[in-house]
């Protein structure tokens, strides 16, 4: 029936052992992953975005424990049954082939990502040699970019050769927009522009042909005109591709424009999960609302902003039952401090974890 | 809008010149960050000040602070009645003006010394004006601490205990304490997340309505400055492209660069279309600038005369000036 | 409205007592609240303390002074106090007492420890007059035999106790390293606060000369400075002139670092901030910039230690250093450096494990420092 489902992450918890104690970041989060389709994260700092999905690849620091009740599945095709890889180690084979392979992942800071002393195409022709056997799983088998490479890797079982590897680099180059691709790809990363920078992190990560995005925060550092760039440039691809996107941001505009499902974080947990157009213009979470009406609009210039009370609790001091409720303009007494809500789906495929709505 | 201008700024030239390494350095050119910008901002005014990152906002800030060095131009500050020429102030003279001029920082974390209690952090400018005693200095304090929405209590505390949005209280509760006419925001809400920086931007709204301050506001999310601005100005590459009353500029954009600004701000209104206009390249280099208008080499509607003449800074409409050679023609 | 539950909920938090002391806790709070959890640092500063205080006060911990002789028991090995032995139990540790005899062939004074007699070890015992710290007349010292004489580290080839030496010695290296840093640290400071300062071509200057300094290498330069001291130099001219010369070569490091934690606080917001206020350039010296970084200088200060007490160690061992009758790490040493020693009396090397005891303890405590100068590094995120 969900034949599009690619990754299907259940009840994921990740702690952390600090010297201020022992703090959870991400507790009891659900959500799923679907082909084509992009799943928006946002929230504030703390709310734990970043960690719910660097654990998807299992790039977490040391003192980082993946509580063994999370389930994180990925749905491979060709394969009966999905692959559970909370109990796999970080350097496992399966994870490393997810993990640039499966998986490609953008960060906020393309300058931290890349290797300065390599060119940009050196990374890209190491990513597509390191991951051939990813890129020849049936899962790439859809993408157009580089298909007669792919036959190439189908073909034989030697390794891609650096020549080869090139040609997919300029490929790949070009194919996000960066223009005279033969010559950008001998420069080195300190050598682009912010925005080419960002475009030349998504050719990395898309020279693997990954089915899935993990975009964190990929458009926070750039300037308006180049965001907009970025994001249609990521929409493209996207069609062509059929990859999905996990994006990752604080900016519920950006949210707004280019995702299809929308996940709202707050202290480690999803508060509020649904359709873009269904979660933007009939939030249920007092959270949410809280977060819509906060932000600046065109369209309202002459009202007042309206502000969520208080402060984000630090993560040492998660509030007991409800997380929300110490900021919360709707606080049931009693209840609230006491209970955590339960995820209640107010209409189909809308989740909200909060008390008014059981 | 049509008050006394409090601050009038005319051609102002800001460069910075790029040594060359060796003992004895020589300068082999200039960054023109500012390169003749001119204004003026009424009493009780905001103007925001929108541009890429690079285009010289902060350097405009900074310039009329008195923070660094400025190249050519003039700053009319009509503080008390007489108009005080702000670049002929020196030493002690330029100390005692600062009373009326403060900056609000972009990053709560950086600008408030972190081993200084929040009482020595507010006090510092009176302290450093000799305002008095240090009763009287510590009764002006627990006022304005009362205005930024700070308890006593707060005060005896260092920056660690304080969140982000606290923090950039007490930065406000720092700039106010002299009671300054006017206040230089840059970016100082953009570091702040999304429910803390609604409360900031209303607290900086109420203390404009309350102690009729002005502001110069610098951001580079375009919403922000749209809530808080009463005109906005779009800076490129050390030049302003288009000056006009918010919701003249927001709405009716003439200049090609302010109207691929305004089309690639993501909103979360889902009905209304979202079409970014596309710019080619990047922007340029602002220690050499390209000819004519500076835009050219992004423009879509790029003509020879645009690469061979500088256009004229023009006024539109009422209020609404714009540098672009086609206004007329695109409009 | 939503204003006022915004201020009513900020009130409305309870401030724990805990919190509270931690919000006004100052910058040295914190560091000495997250130095506290390094516990190997933690060692590392008790080490160095107990060695400082028997240091400091050498002539009442060690029973003897440097040069008094015991002719009864020349290369002995060392004495352990015992609170048993074939005799049965006692309470009061002893040690058997000691005959001599002369070796017939070679003539040498033979110990051996008799056990049928026992010396019993005493407390606060009176002994040779000193004067502690050099002001106060005392003839009391910590430990002492009722008859005879304990040798806890045993004696050297003229019979003079090696634990008394050693903690005289620790007195004298020890202080030497604190002299030379001192020395090097207020060249630092006046350099590298110029350079930082000022910058441009002041800067320039001063870094090439650092580096000029930095360059020169350092063995045969102590060699030729120490070989320079006059023979008629006093010991005391000696120490003071060592202090000097490990100041002046140790000062480049310190000064660069000096230099550029100034440059990165100069560029701080805040500091912007003072200025803005119209805080004059003392002003923003005095409360801003000092106060951030002296916590980063004192960790330099503790790492740079270990470096000065070995050169001292080094110095003094290759015999252009201290010269006897002083007692150093280092001259210790030197008398530990024949087949001799290494073959019958391996207990002249115990001076050699409080040079690695020392530089070790210094050197895991400047980690912790390190760890625990920027106590806002953790709270800023």
């Amino acid at each position: 029936m969900d034949n599009d489902l690619l990754i299907d992450v259940k009840n994921l918890r990740v702690s952390f052992h600090t010297d201020e104690g022992f703090i959870t970041p991400v507790d009891g989060v659900n959500y799923q992953v679907r082909r084509g389709k992009t799943l928006g994260i946002v929230g504030e700092s703390g709310s734990g975005k970043s960690v719910s999905t660097r654990a998807l690849t299992k790039l977490l620091p040391k003192n980082a424990v993946i509580e063994p009740t999370s389930q994180i599945l990925f749905y491979q095709n060709g394969a009966a049954q999905p692959l559970n890889i909370t109990p796999l180690s970080p350097n496992s084979k399966e994870i490393r082939a997810i993990r640039g392979g499966q998986v490609g992942m953008i960060f906020q800071e393309p300058m931290a990502s890349f290797s300065p002393v390599y060119t940009v195409g050196n990374q890209i022709i190491e990513a597509v040699r390191q991951h051939r056997h990813a890129a020849a799983s049936p899962l790439a088998a859809t993408a157009t970019i580089g298909s007669q490479i792919d036959e190439s890797i189908r073909a034989g079982n030697k390794k891609m050769s650096k020549l080869e590897a090139r040609d997919v680099a300029v490929d790949m180059l070009e194919r996000v927009g960066i223009g005279n691709a033969g010559l950008r790809v001998n420069q080195y990363p300190h050598e682009l522009s912010g925005g080419m920078r960002q475009r030349a992190m998504i050719a990395v990560a898309l020279s693997t042909h990954p089915s899935v995005l993990i975009a964190d925060e990929p458009t926070t550092a750039l300037d308006v005109t180049i965001q907009a760039q970025i994001l249609e440039l990521m929409r493209e691809l996207q069609a062509e591709l059929g990859m999905a996107i996990i994006f990752i941001t604080h900016d519920m505009g950006v949210i707004a424009q280019i995702a299809d499902e929308v996940a709202v974080m707050y202290l480690g947990a999803i508060v509020e999960r649904g359709p873009t157009r269904e979660l933007i213009e009939d939030a249920r979470h007092p959270y949410t609302r809280g977060l819509l009406a906060a932000i600046p609009s065109l369209d309202r210039l002459d009202t007042r902003l309206s502000s969520v009370p208080g402060d984000i609790p630090s993560p040492l001091e998660r509030p007991a039952g409800c997380l929300f409720h110490t900021r919360c303009p709707h606080r049931i007494d009693g209840t609230c401090e006491r209970f955590a809500p339960e995820r209640t789906e107010v209409v189909p495929n809308h989740f909200v974890r909060c008390h008014l709505y059981r | 809008m049509e008050t006394t201008p409090l601050i009038t700024v005319e051609d102002l030239r800001v460069h910075f010149p790029i040594y060359s390494k060796g003992l004895f350095r020589k300068v082999a050119g200039h960054v023109k960050a500012v390169d003749g910008v001119s204004f003026s901002l009424g009493r009780g005014e905001t103007l925001g000040l929108v541009g890429e990152s690079g285009s010289g906002k902060t350097t405009i800030g900074r310039a009329i602070l008195r923070a660094l060095d400025v190249t050519a131009g003039s700053i009319t500050f009509q503080a008390n009645g007489d108009p005080v020429d702000l670049l002929a102030l020196h030493g002690s003279n330029l100390k005692h003006f600062r009373r009326n001029m403060q900056l609000i920082f972009q990053d709560p974390y950086a600008s408030l010394n972190p081993r200084m209690t929040v009482r020595d952090i507010i006090a510092e400018p009176l302290e450093c004006l000799n305002a008095g005693s240090r009763q009287e200095i510590d009764e002006q304090i627990r006022a304005v601490a009362a205005t930024c929405k700070l308890n006593v209590e707060h005060l005896r505390r260092f920056p660690h205990a304080f969140s982000g949005g606290q923090r950039q209280r007490i930065c406000i509760a720092r700039a106010l304490s002299t009671h300054p006419k006017f206040l230089v925001c840059d970016e100082s809400v953009s570091a702040l997340d999304v429910s803390i920086q609604a409360e900031v931007i209303n607290l900086l709204m109420d203390l404009q309505q309350e102690l009729g301050l002005t502001y110069l506001f610098i951001a580079h999310d375009l919403s922000v400055v749209a809530h808080i601005s009463t005109q906005v100005a779009v800076l490129y590459v050390g030049r302003f492209t288009e000056l006009a009353p918010t919701k003249e500029l927001f709405f009716k954009p003439l200049h090609p660069y302010t109207k691929a600004l305004m089309s690639a701000v993501p909103t979360i209104d889902l009905d209304r279309e979202f079409n970014p206009l596309k710019l080619a390249g990047e922007i340029p280099n602002p220690a050499a600038p390209p000819p004519g208008c500076r835009f050219h080499t992004r423009c879509p509607y790029a003509k020879q005369i645009c690469i061979d003449e500088e256009p004229e800074w023009k006024q539109w409409r009422p209020h609404h000036y714009a540098a672009c050679h086609r206004v007329a023609e695109i409009n | 409205m939503a204003q006022d539950a915004a201020t009513q909920i900020n009130t409305e938090q309870t401030v724990s007592e805990k919190d509270l002391r931690y919000y006004t806790a100052s910058q040295w709070q914190l560091v000495w609240w997250r130095f506290r959890r390094h516990k190997l640092a933690m060692l590392g500063a008790v080490v160095l303390l107990i060695m400082a205080i028997l240091g400091a006060f050498a002539h009442f911990f060690a029973p003897y002074s440097v040069t008094a002789r015991n002719g009864e028991y020349i290369m002995g090995a060392p004495q352990i106090p015992k609170f048993w032995d074939a005799n049965g139990v006692s309470l009061r540790p002893f040690v058997h007492g000691i005959t001599t005899k002369r070796d017939p062939v070679t003539l040498r004074k033979i110990a051996t420890a008799d056990p049928d007699t026992r010396r019993y070890v005493h407390f606060f015992v009176e002994g040779e007059p000193y004067k502690l710290l050099g002001l106060i007349p005392m003839n009391i010292h910590l430990f002492g035999l009722d008859e005879g004489k304990l040798h806890l580290f045993g004696t050297d080839e003229l019979g003079r106790d090696l634990f008394s030496r050693t903690l005289f010695a620790t007195a004298t290296s020890l202080s030497i390293g604190v002299l030379g840093v001192l020395v090097a640290f207020v060249l630092a400071l006046i350099i590298g606060g110029v350079a930082g300062y000022f910058g441009g071509p002041i800067d320039y200057v001063i870094q090439r000369l650092t580096e000029i300094v930095r360059v020169i290498p350092v063995i045969p330069l102590y060699m030729g400075l120490a070989a320079a001291f006059p023979k008629e130099w006093s010991n005391i001219q000696v120490y003071f002139a060592m202090t000097m010369i490990f100041g002046l070569i140790g000062w480049p490091t310190l000064a660069r670092r000096t230099r550029s934690h100034l440059l990165g606080q100069r560029g701080e917001d805040y500091v912007l901030a003072a200025e803005l206020s119209g805080a004059s350039a003392s002003r923003v010296i005095t409360k801003h910039l000092l106060p951030s970084f002296t916590s980063y200088i004192i960790v330099d200060l503790v790492i740079s230690f270990p470096y000065m007490i070995l050169s001292e160690t080094a110095l003094s061992f290759i015999g252009l250093g201290l010269r006897p009758p002083s007692v150093s790490w280092g001259i210790m040493l030197q008398d530990a450096q024949n087949i001799r020693a290494i073959e019958q009396a391996p207990w002249f090397f115990i001076p050699a494990g409080f040079v690695v005891l020392a530089v070790l303890a210094f050197t895991i405590l400047g980690d912790g420092l390190r760890d625990a100068a920027d106590p806002y590094s953790v709270s800023s995120h």
